[in-house]
């Protein structure tokens, strides 16, 4: 089944046309990997995607409804993103943070507390710092944090915007566990990264976008050797860090 | 003790337009110079509303909370929506003008003279913890501090109050979460102008209804939300009331002239020891 | 309303101007002689914060004309009322004046309702000898040596203090507390009140408010303090209404004595109520209290006018009284010289002669000027009575108590 399927997307930033038609889709059940450079257009597709910037050519449909509201409509249809950069509501506490989480699903009686205690399981560091503002945290504890307020919706299609970046080796290890749990939970994930080794590890499919376009689209396991595809599509040899 | 009362009643008035302004704060993360001026409107309706209609008071106060709300949607819809998200700070620059606006309307319907409002005319003031106080300023206090209360809890207990804040730290992240901030600063702006409005026929009845009234409020009420902090509705209770007290004591014992510069000397003094305000909290950017 | 006589009138200045160009004049000033036409230009605020009193002025300047053109008019010649709106912007008076100037030079010009306008005016009335009167109070106006055309038909402020100490005297005060606005107004009026106050050997103790105070319980606290046995308030527009609220709030219980200020501006009936005016006495124009001479001739005429325009008074009359009588001066002067020309007209206006006693003026019988001032040189004692306060009905102060 496919999760998120994008058509000839074109989007930007006023007359500044970051992404020209690009295509690919998530199925449900897997892990899709979106990789390129800096400043290939990654973030600005998934912000795209999400109604934070305007489709200005192109299509994208989520669980295979075609969107054309704002953001706040997607979310409600399934989709969730966690942006780059950690980002949590830093003056909030963590448990007023997965209470944000859950905000649309905040007339369904006793859901955000049932969530609050999944979100703890899933994350038991997060209980022990409930009551702290989510800016004291250290950025591996806030990226758990940006995932679990993600999750509290119950999203379908989660996308990831480079949750390793920042975080130390043994915590980068840790994220990509959860992101693997994640798809056997049964969600449909994109995953965009630099991280390349890391990604193609858990990711099913693999998209490479450079300068605003798809540059190749194939499953992982048709993939040859991983060096090739980082040296022909995302240009110099990446020093993974650590 | 009949000071610390009138410092208290004046206190109450700024407090609850700097209430006013921390919902929409709270919400969009704008600061609304025209919340005084939503009073100043607000004490008309009070006028028309005992004068020319001969409501009761409860029924005074939802006519003036509903005229309020709607001047607060018109100038979300006038001022604010297209600027909403943008960035700069030009929000400033239109509920300014929007303030205006609304002084120009008053002028024109009910000209330059100040009206008197009839609830609690010819009231009498009586002797209360040591100090004469009028019954209509007692009520003012009382509903200042309980206003900033229910407004500070709903802000920090519920989810919409949360959604506000969340907002206004990070308005991309709060559409992610689902929240429909357009619809969210429509209702801040609406809330915040049905308070401030709803409170006018007690304020009236102290200060008349007078064009001018929104002049000689908003520019202490900037100053109140810099002592107490802005977003901060405990700040605000306690900004105005330390706005008002410093005003009647330095008028007091000081002379008129010092009000004013006592009320400055505050601000200075609050803003060197701590620069977001007494109950602020220092934003940082996230990069 | 305005608007059309705007438009009438221009289109008569307009054909005036084109006989006047095909008669084969150079295109100064018209012919003067009999029969012809007396024109008066007013700038006036018409739009912007003082439009209420400029129309209530304008009211009197109507029922002025009217009056004069069916009784003989300026020495023979039929007034015609130019209004223009010069939005209480000097630089505009001044560019719209001289424009009019070069189509056609007025005979009267009647300089707005406030210093400003009037001070940027007069060099150019006075450098083309046009008559100018206006209601601005700035003592810079009355300054014959520079302005010679230049005339204030206004009782000057410092009658208010000498009036004032006067009625504390009389009310057997020997110290009073003095509560004024700290703006500009009210620091000259607080400086006139104390020196006048002092020179009778009344004690003084002074303090002051801001426009924008909402409360005056400190500044009566500060000044019952020190134990007057009067008090008394320049104020007007909302302050005056906190102040009396905080009087009654203190129970004060001594006797209160307000300036002109407060009835001039504003109906003291919209602004408090009666429970707050116990030991209130307020200085008024004698036109805006029951004590008028309502017997004149000049008086019938605007009351018939009032009532035929439909005019509608929310405060005192004196308003539309200064307009009225502004022209009825400038009428005199010019039966009295003969002549319109500003030079004859001024020297009359400084040189009056008595009055036949048929026809006084409405706000008071005698108002003259000399050639020292070009205020009028009405004393403290007429200038004003002191009276119960009370609501404003058809322009008349209804004392209560």
């Amino acid at each position: 089944m496919i999760g998120l399927d994008v058509r000839d997307l074109v989007t930007g930033y006023g007359e500044m046309k970051i992404v020209r038609g690009v295509n690919f889709t998530c199925r449900v059940g897997e892990i899709t990997a979106l990789l390129g450079r800096n400043g290939a257009g990654k973030t600005t597709t998934l912000s795209a995607i999400a109604g934070l910037l305007p489709t200005l050519g192109g299509s994208i449909s989520i669980l295979g409804a075609e969107q054309t509201d704002g953001a706040s409509q997607r979310i409600h249809g399934g989709l969730g993103l966690v942006q780059e950069g950690k980002r949590v509501f830093r003056s909030r506490s963590v448990e007023e943070n997965l209470r944000l989480g859950g905000f649309i699903h905040r007339r369904r009686r006793g859901f955000i507390s049932d969530g609050i205690e999944k979100a703890y399981e899933r994350f038991p560091v997060l209980k022990t710092k409930r009551s702290d503002a989510a800016g004291m945290l250290s950025g591996g504890q806030q990226q758990m944090l940006a995932i679990a307020q993600a999750l509290m919706a119950e999203p379908k299609v989660l996308m990831l915007d480079e949750p390793s970046a920042g975080l130390a080796p043994s915590v980068v290890d840790e994220v990509f566990g959860e992101i693997n749990a994640l798809k056997k939970e049964g969600l449909c994930v994109l995953l965009v990264e630099q991280l390349i080794d890391n990604s193609l590890a858990v990711a099913d499919h693999v998209a490479v976008l450079d300068r605003g376009r798809i540059t190749l689209d194939c499953p992982v396991n048709e993939l040859g050797d991983w060096d090739v595809l980082r040296e022909s599509y995302l240009g110099a040899p990446v020093i993974v860090e650590g | 003790m009949i000071l610390l009362w009138a410092g208290l009643a004046i206190g109450a008035v700024y407090a609850l337009v700097a209430v006013g302004c921390n919902i929409v704060f709270i919400a969009s993360g704008v600061f609304n110079f025209a919340q005084a001026y939503v009073l100043m409107i607000g004490s008309f309706t009070a006028l028309i509303s005992g004068a020319q209609l001969g409501l009761p008071l409860w029924a005074a106060i939802i006519f003036c909370a509903v005229v309020g709300a709607l001047v607060g949607a018109v100038e979300e819809v006038v001022a604010i929506r297209r600027l909403s998200g943008k960035g700069a700070d030009n929000e400033l620059v239109t509920t300014l003008g929007f303030s205006v606006i609304l002084s120009g309307i008053a002028f024109v319907i009910w000209g330059p003279n100040p009206l008197s409002v009839s609830y609690f005319a010819g009231q009498t003031a009586f002797d209360f913890l040591g100090g004469r106080i009028e019954f209509s300023d007692v009520l003012l206090i009382l509903v200042s501090i309980l206003v900033a209360g229910a407004t500070g809890l709903f802000a920090r207990k519920s989810i919409i109050g949360l959604a506000g804040l969340a907002t206004a730290e990070d308005r991309a992240a709060a559409m992610l979460r689902g929240v429909n901030v357009k619809a969210l600063s429509l209702g801040a702006f609406a809330l915040g102008g049905a308070l401030v409005a709803a409170g006018a026929p007690l304020v009236a009845s102290k200060t008349l209804a007078s064009y001018s009234l929104g002049d000689s409020i908003a520019v202490k009420v900037f100053v109140v939300l810099a002592i107490g902090g802005i977003g901060s509705q405990r700040g605000a209770l306690v900004g105005g009331f330390a706005v008002g007290l410093v005003e009647v004591f330095s008028a007091r014992y000081l002379g008129g002239d010092w009000a004013g510069i006592s009320v400055f000397i505050l601000l200075v003094i609050v803003l060197l020891v701590r620069p977001s305000g007494l109950f602020g909290q220092i934003k940082k950017r996230v990069v | 309303m305005v608007s059309k006589k705007l438009i009438a009138a221009l289109g008569v200045l307009s054909s005036l101007f084109l006989t006047a160009c095909t008669g084969g004049g150079a295109g100064n000033a018209p012919a003067s002689g009999a029969g012809g036409t007396y024109n008066i230009y007013a700038s006036y605020p018409v739009t912007g914060a003082l439009a209420t009193t400029a129309k209530t002025v304008i009211t009197g300047l109507e029922a002025a004309v009217e009056d004069i053109n069916t009784s003989g008019g300026f020495g023979g010649r039929q007034a015609k009322l130019t209004i223009v709106d010069d939005q209480l912007d000097p630089a505009k008076a001044v560019t719209l004046l001289q424009q009019q100037i070069d189509k056609a030079k007025p005979d009267l010009v009647l300089a707005g309702v406030t210093s400003n306008i009037a001070l940027a005016l007069l060099p150019l009335t006075t450098r083309n000898e046009i008559l100018t009167m206006t209601l601005g109070q700035s003592s810079k106006i009355s300054d014959p040596a520079n302005f010679p055309f230049a005339f204030s038909p206004t009782v000057p402020n410092v009658q208010d203090a000498k009036a004032v100490t006067t009625q504390l005297l009389s009310q057997g005060i020997k110290k009073v507390g003095m509560l004024t606005a700290n703006d500009a107004n009210g620091t000259d009026t607080a400086t006139a009140y104390a020196a006048a106050f002092k020179a009778a050997g009344i004690e003084v103790v002074a303090d002051s408010y801001a426009a924008a105070d909402i409360d005056m319980t400190a500044p009566l606290e500060r000044l019952s303090a020190d134990d007057p046995d009067g008090l008394v308030m320049q104020a007007f527009g909302p302050a005056a209404g906190y102040i009396l609220t905080g009087i009654t709030k203190l129970g004060l219980g001594i006797p209160v004595v307000a300036g002109i200020s407060l009835s001039a501006g504003n109906n003291l009936g919209t602004i408090s109520s009666p429970a707050d005016w116990k030991n209130l006495t307020i200085s008024a124009y004698p036109i805006n209290t029951a004590k008028r001479d309502e017997s004149g001739r000049l008086f019938k005429s605007l009351m018939a006018h009032l009532k035929s325009s439909g005019a509608k008074l929310t405060n005192g009359m004196n308003q539309v009284a200064d307009g009225f009588d502004m022209l009825q001066i400038a009428r005199r002067g010019v039966d009295q010289a003969g002549a319109v020309d500003a030079a004859s007209v001024s020297k009359a206006l400084e040189n009056p002669r008595p009055l036949d006693g048929t026809a006084p003026y409405v706000r008071w019988g005698t108002q003259t000027f000399s050639p020292e001032s070009h205020f009028l040189g009405v004393s403290a004692k007429d200038a004003y009575v002191f009276v119960k306060p009370g609501p404003y009905v058809d322009g008349v102060i209804q004392s209560i108590g």
